[in-house]
């Protein structure tokens, strides 16, 4: 029983140590890229607003699940610019699911408002 | 849509309420992608759509809500259960009463790590409230647990942001490094448990 334990914690303690390198390997990946670059909890707000200046919300993440309230905040957008873009006239909107809409057409939309946007800065 | 997409949905749509929902069923018994929406959850307050705050308060509460309930109704309807099933000589087996003894000597461990894997969860707790460790015991790791695991989650979601889905694999990682972690420490403790047994054997 003694050796059977023993031989199964060699094994886990090793399954752990390449898991924990394998983890250790992708924190260190993140860090590079400076996601983590964090040295104190509070500062945490205000480095993952400046790591989002470095990576905003693309029109090409859009996925169906979303919903029209989540893309009208994340990319800042007047509550009924998209149903007036797209014809939507569901009462439910904004609190819509994208779902089945094509979403070439959103996309479309979305990349004609943040052109607009780059113009009128 | 599959199964994450639609949980997703519904928590962009309900935010706190389908927050609250999927953490207090995953915890309580459903196998919902819990951990999953709690990342997503984080990474949506990173982008303003959620109060972080409120994201670590809801999701802790919803967890523990479901432990307890799980816990309150193996320890109060548990035997009675089984025995209904026809599985009540389940806790009449030689090997069950050394899980209890083994249990209700450590419950620490179990309980701390099993917080960090959405799918043991359920079961430890049902385990927990079965062989009957007390309420304050199981409540204090209960709440230990789903804090670390909630913080973790919930701070690796928000750091993440936008590249939350991307590095789905840190979260699977994390888990099993818990888990693995959790299995040594109880290996350790089992092999200690099963010498004090041996020793507490009246000699023939």
């Amino acid at each position: 029983m003694l050796y059977i334990a023993i031989a199964a914690l060699m094994v886990l303690t090793a399954i752990l140590f390449w898991t924990a390198g394998s983890l250790f390997g992708q924190y260190r990946l993140l860090h590079s890229r400076g996601y983590l670059d964090i040295g104190r909890l509070h500062e945490l707000r205000s480095f993952s607003l400046r790591y989002q200046r470095f990576d905003m919300p693309s029109p090409d993440s859009i996925q169906p699940w979303m919903t029209y309230r989540y893309v009208n905040t994340i990319f800042g957008l007047p509550s009924h610019y998209v149903s007036q873009k797209l014809g939507i006239t569901d009462s439910r909107y904004p609190n819509l699911v994208i779902g089945t809409l094509p979403l070439n057409n959103l996309k479309a939309a979305l990349r004609a408002y943040l052109a607009s946007q780059k113009k009128t800065q | 849509m599959d199964i994450v997409s639609i949980v997703l949905s519904y928590l962009l749509l309900y935010k706190y309420i389908a927050l609250f929902t999927i953490a207090f069923l995953g915890a309580f018994l459903l196998p919902v992608p819990s951990s999953i929406t709690l990342a997503a959850a984080s990474a949506f307050a990173s982008q303003g759509y959620f109060n972080f705050y409120l994201v670590f308060l809801v999701a802790l509460a919803g967890n523990l809500a479901g432990d307890n309930l799980g816990y309150f109704l193996a320890s109060r309807y548990g035997q009675r259960f089984l025995e209904r099933i026809g599985f009540n000589h389940i806790l009449r087996l030689r090997n069950y009463h050394a899980l209890e003894e083994y249990v209700k000597t450590y419950p620490g461990s179990l309980i701390y790590f099993s917080r960090f894997l959405t799918e043991v969860d359920p079961a430890v707790n049902v385990l927990a409230g079965l062989v009957g460790i007390p309420w304050r015991t199981y409540f204090l790791y209960d709440f230990v647990g789903e804090f670390s695991y909630v913080a973790l989650y919930s701070l690796t979601g928000y750091l993440l942001g936008n590249q939350w889905e991307n590095n789905a694999g840190f979260f699977t990682k994390s888990g099993l490094v818990m888990l693995l972690l959790g299995a040594v420490i109880m290996l350790i403790q089992g092999t200690l448990f099963y010498h004090r047994v041996k020793k507490k054997k009246p000699q023939i």
